[in-house]
């Protein structure tokens, strides 16, 4: 399974469990769950391209 | 104990936050399937229960320390909030997981994950038999019994049909409900 797959399946599960635990009503739970999957898949994939601006690269030689 | 008394929802006058918070821990979503919340419960087992075999199929860590690291005997106690089926893993199965596996980092984060959930699901289960679920933020005065009428009825015309309507659904299980602590 992909990095990214298991990423989305997680965001997936914590926004479903949060939502069904802190809202009662349908309507609720769907904006809850949207917002917390899109939170934290689009920050995952912002730390991922800011992280693109810092390659690992060789080690620096040691002085 | 008059307090208590006072916030147990009349639904509910014998549930044993005990045995709920025994019953929520030992199996995910079996305390929420005590106290009547059923189709609650079931999804929580799913949730739960499927994120520890994920985790196990990626073969991740099952923290089993109690001493040594500080950091490794939290994991262990992280974990250990699965309940039965983490215990059936490791003593029954004798599963600990492989450090050289691709998807060990990802598998222990969701192994942790399912122990932290279901601790959040005992806290759940113990508050609902006080009589105080997990509700919209304690803001909304609509939700606050001890609101001002006056300003929750100007509040419900300037909100709009669908959030009274909504409220009025849950109206029936909102009123065993104590104001927030």
């Amino acid at each position: 399974m992909s990095h990214f797959l298991l990423m989305v399946i997680y965001a997936a599960m914590i926004s479903l469990f949060f939502a069904l635990l802190s809202r009662r009503e349908t309507r609720e739970r769907v904006k809850l769950f949207a917002t917390l999957f899109i939170s934290l898949v689009g920050g995952g994939l912002l730390l991922a391209w800011i992280m693109y601006f810092f390659p690992s690269g060789p080690p620096a030689p040691i002085p | 104990m008059t307090k208590r008394a006072a916030a147990s929802p009349p639904s509910l006058p014998l549930a044993n936050p005990w045995l709920a918070a025994f019953l929520a821990w030992l199996l995910p979503g079996l305390g929420h399937v005590y106290l009547g919340r059923r189709a609650r419960g079931f999804a929580f087992t799913v949730i739960v229960l499927g994120s520890l075999a994920l985790g196990a199929s990626l073969d991740g860590r099952l923290p089993w320390h109690f001493s040594g690291s500080p950091l490794l005997i939290l994991a262990t106690f992280g974990g250990l909030g699965s309940g039965l089926p983490y215990l059936i893993l490791h003593l029954g199965m004798g599963y600990a997981g492989d450090v050289q596996a691709a998807g060990y980092e990802y598998g222990s984060a969701f192994i942790l994950t399912a122990g932290l959930m279901n601790f959040l699901l005992v806290l759940d289960a113990w508050d609902i038999t006080w009589g105080k679920e997990i509700d919209p933020p304690p803001s909304d005065p609509e939700d606050d019994p001890d609101a001002d009428p006056a300003k929750s009825d100007g509040k419900a015309k300037s909100d709009g049909k669908a959030k009274s309507d909504g409220k009025a659904k849950s109206g029936g299980k909102g009123k065993g409900r104590s104001k927030k602590a």
